[in-house]
């Protein structure tokens, strides 16, 4: 192959090297969330209550038997899994058991999903339970929402004030 | 590989694989060696590509970083001030510096396939493929925390889905992702230790590539320059013809909805849109254990590595130079010779068995009259004792002009043996670098017309510079040289892959006819035969 037919045949492959780099670093493009639809975080880390006051088998007598300083109870390290339910419209959104993490159970339960619905107004109940001595749920929250496209709504828990914030 | 594998469904799974790949990549690399030359072909120097396409990411990151402003507030706007209002400068390099990212990744999974495919990954090669994988994870979190920084939507979902497939852990007790649940979680501390770690995993990755570059002799860092220019060119150019943009500002409260993926970062991110994130954490470990397993499945068996004979061995440190895998060192004598001060210390967790350390050896000499013809330093399995004897039974073939033909086994001399042409006869060596000069020498004064040195295609030797070396060689531009009583029309060397048999009896047509010229114009194979000395 002669001089020029080499440069023009060099120009190729670096034309297709970067029409290949061009075309792929921005295109096709990715459809995340729909434009005319919006997006709801249903997320928060909660603790849920103890399961017993005590982690202790020993009877009185057992510890009558022990020096006055070793007469203390063991603590229960294991908490309740949250029972969590969201609804929007009256259709249930999510629902399910949340394990507490750590290899005791002993630490909070976390949760975090991810709904895509149709802008516009909604309702939304969620409700959960945190203790294994409550029958049903004890933890309640509903409000009605107009979403706008696109707009992130979070659902979240306050610890503090012990409600759901749905904003 | 080794054939003791053949029944191993593994084996043939990625041996049919590589046949495949190879097939590929040989016919790309052919008509780039028309092109471009075999000097200049980028498939050759892909792993110098990355490097290049590094040295490219440093210097104009080096300059974003002097305009990047690093609070969250306003990294944005200082992104598009250079993008528009120094788009002349500041607009390209931050271009450039997206493109070079771009190319790095490509070059580097090129450069693994082309391992891959070529077997050039297992055995004593596995220590630069198991130090070369994590690598290209090392680039895209990088490229992927560089994105973050412009903290437009493209930022904002790369950041959030990133920690929510880290949150899927059952490790993590409070969702990471909570961080991003709206714009005030979102601080400049944040920010900040995102560029520290942006800065920061780079110079990690630079030492990790020269680990990975730490078991070769002459490792190909740079390319050429005609290459590195043309690749500059080109990614400038494409700079200019397409400036990267920023996507809207990030806004935490708004969903982004379409995202112009970088596809060479962010295909992992698609996969999330569509399977669980167990799902894809599945794929991305098994990915890359599978990989990092790779060599091992099967494991090579690996060639006894070359031994030294210290009753010849000078310490002339030929050998050490030759190594391409370092795996030679000098050291003080062991064996209480006084003439000497220094022998050849095989490393044989280096050793690869290519035997170039034969080739490279004053000793490794076939005329002498010894019982048992041993070489100062030479493989176990193949010493010059049984490539001698080759030649001779190789010799004894019936037939008149012979043309004598020393192939190497990765590239088109692994058909040497096989060659259904009358009057050629031939053996294998394992490089051709392992072929040392004065048995082209031997096999002429056996009778041979004329000898032939094949090796793998020119820049792309399997023992990385064994065609290299051979060539020099018997050009007598090293040592040892080819005698120079060989007239220099009867000795070849054609290099080529397996793929260019054709071209390789088109060399022999050829160079019989040359030489059945030289023979009936009364030409002679030696100068001694004018009267000159025995080498």
């Amino acid at each position: 192959m002669n001089t020029l037919g080499r440069y023009i045949g060099q120009g190729v492959v670096y034309l297709i090297f970067i029409a290949f780099i061009g075309y792929f670093s921005t295109s096709p493009s990715y459809l995340h969330v729909p434009a005319d639809m919006a997006l709801i975080k249903f997320t928060f880390s909660h603790a849920g209550k103890r399961i017993k006051e005590f982690d202790d088998t020993r009877t009185k007598e057992e510890m009558a038997k022990l020096p006055p300083q070793l007469r203390t109870k063991k603590l229960s390290r294991e908490r309740t899994s949250l029972e969590v339910e969201f609804e929007m419209d009256g259709q249930m959104l999510f629902q399910k058991k949340i394990l507490p993490r750590g290899l005791s159970h002993d630490l909070p339960s976390p949760i975090y999903e991810r709904f895509i619905v149709p802008a516009g107004e909604h309702h939304f109940r969620v409700r959960m339970n945190d203790d294994i001595h409550v029958e049903g749920f004890n933890y309640f929250g509903e409000k009605s929402v107009t979403l706008a496209p696109l707009q992130t709504m979070i659902v979240d828990f306050d610890d503090i004030r012990n409600e759901f914030v749905i904003d | 590989m080794d054939n003791s594998h053949q029944g191993n469904f593994i084996y043939r799974f990625l041996k049919s694989i590589q046949f495949s790949g190879k097939w590929l990549f040989q016919r790309a690399e052919g008509a780039c060696n028309t092109v471009f030359g075999e000097k200049n072909n980028p498939m050759y120097y892909l792993g110098a590509l990355t490097f290049f396409s590094f040295y490219i990411l440093f210097i104009s990151g080096v300059y974003v970083y002097i305009f990047y402003n690093t609070e969250v507030s306003s990294a944005y706007a200082s992104i598009e001030y250079l993008t528009h209002e120094q788009w002349y400068l500041g607009g390209v390099m931050r271009s450039l510096h997206r493109y070079a990212s771009d190319a790095m990744i490509v070059t580097m999974v090129l450069h693994l396939l082309r391992r891959f495919f070529n077997d050039r990954y297992n055995g004593g090669r596995a220590f630069s493929w198991i130090t070369g994988v994590p690598m290209l994870w090392m680039v895209l979190i990088t490229g992927l925390l560089g994105y973050w920084l412009v903290w437009d939507q493209m930022a904002q979902f790369i950041a959030v889905r990133t920690f929510e497939w880290i949150d899927w852990l059952p490790i993590i007790a409070e969702p990471t992702a909570r961080n991003f649940l709206s714009n005030a979680h979102m601080t400049d501390t944040l920010f900040r230790l995102l560029v520290v770690t942006h800065l920061g995993l780079p110079l990690i990755l630079m030492a990790a590539m020269l680990i990975h570059i730490n078991r070769l002799h002459h490792p190909k860092v740079n390319p050429p320059r005609p290459l590195a220019i043309g690749m500059l060119l080109a990614l400038l150019a494409l700079s200019i013809a397409k400036p990267a943009l920023s996507h809207a500002p990030a806004d935490l409260a708004v969903a982004p909805s379409v995202i112009n993926f970088d596809w060479f970062y962010m295909a992992v991110y698609a996969l999330m849109g569509s399977w669980s994130m167990g799902t894809v954490w599945a794929i991305v470990v098994g990915a890359t254990a599978f990989a990092m397993l790779l060599p091992w499945l099967p494991p090579k068996k690996r060639e006894p590595a070359a031994v030294v004979d210290l009753s010849t061995c000078s310490g002339c440190n030929l050998c050490v130079l030759d190594c391409p895998y370092e795996a030679i060192r000098l050291e003080p004598r062991s064996d209480g010779n006084t003439r000497f001060t220094q022998e050849a210390r095989v490393i044989e967790d280096k050793c690869v068995s290519c035997g170039i350390c034969t080739g490279s050896c004053p000793y490794s000499v076939p005329f002498r009259r010894t019982e048992k013809l041993v070489s100062a330093i030479e493989m176990p399995h193949f010493g010059i004792q049984k490539l001698r004897d080759d030649v001779i039974t190789a010799m004894q073939q019936p037939g008149e002009q012979k043309i004598f033909v020393f192939g190497c086994s990765h590239g088109v001399g692994k058909h040497v043996t096989k060659l259904d042409k009358p009057g050629v006869v031939g053996v294998n060596v394992e490089c051709s670098g392992m072929l040392p000069p004065s048995f082209v020498d031997y096999a002429l004064r056996q009778g041979a017309a004329g000898v032939v040195v094949t090796g793998c295609r020119e820049g792309d030797c399997y023992h990385r510079l064994g065609n290299q070396f051979t060539g020099e060689r018997l050009n007598r531009e090293r040592k040892p040289e080819l005698s120079h009583k060989v007239a220099p029309e009867r000795v070849r060397l054609f290099m080529g892959a397996e793929a260019d048999k054709e071209e390789l009896y088109g060399e022999l047509e050829n160079f019989h006819s040359s030489l059945a010229a030289l023979d009936d114009g009364g030409d002679i194979r030696h100068e001694e035969d004018k009267g000159g000395s025995r080498v």
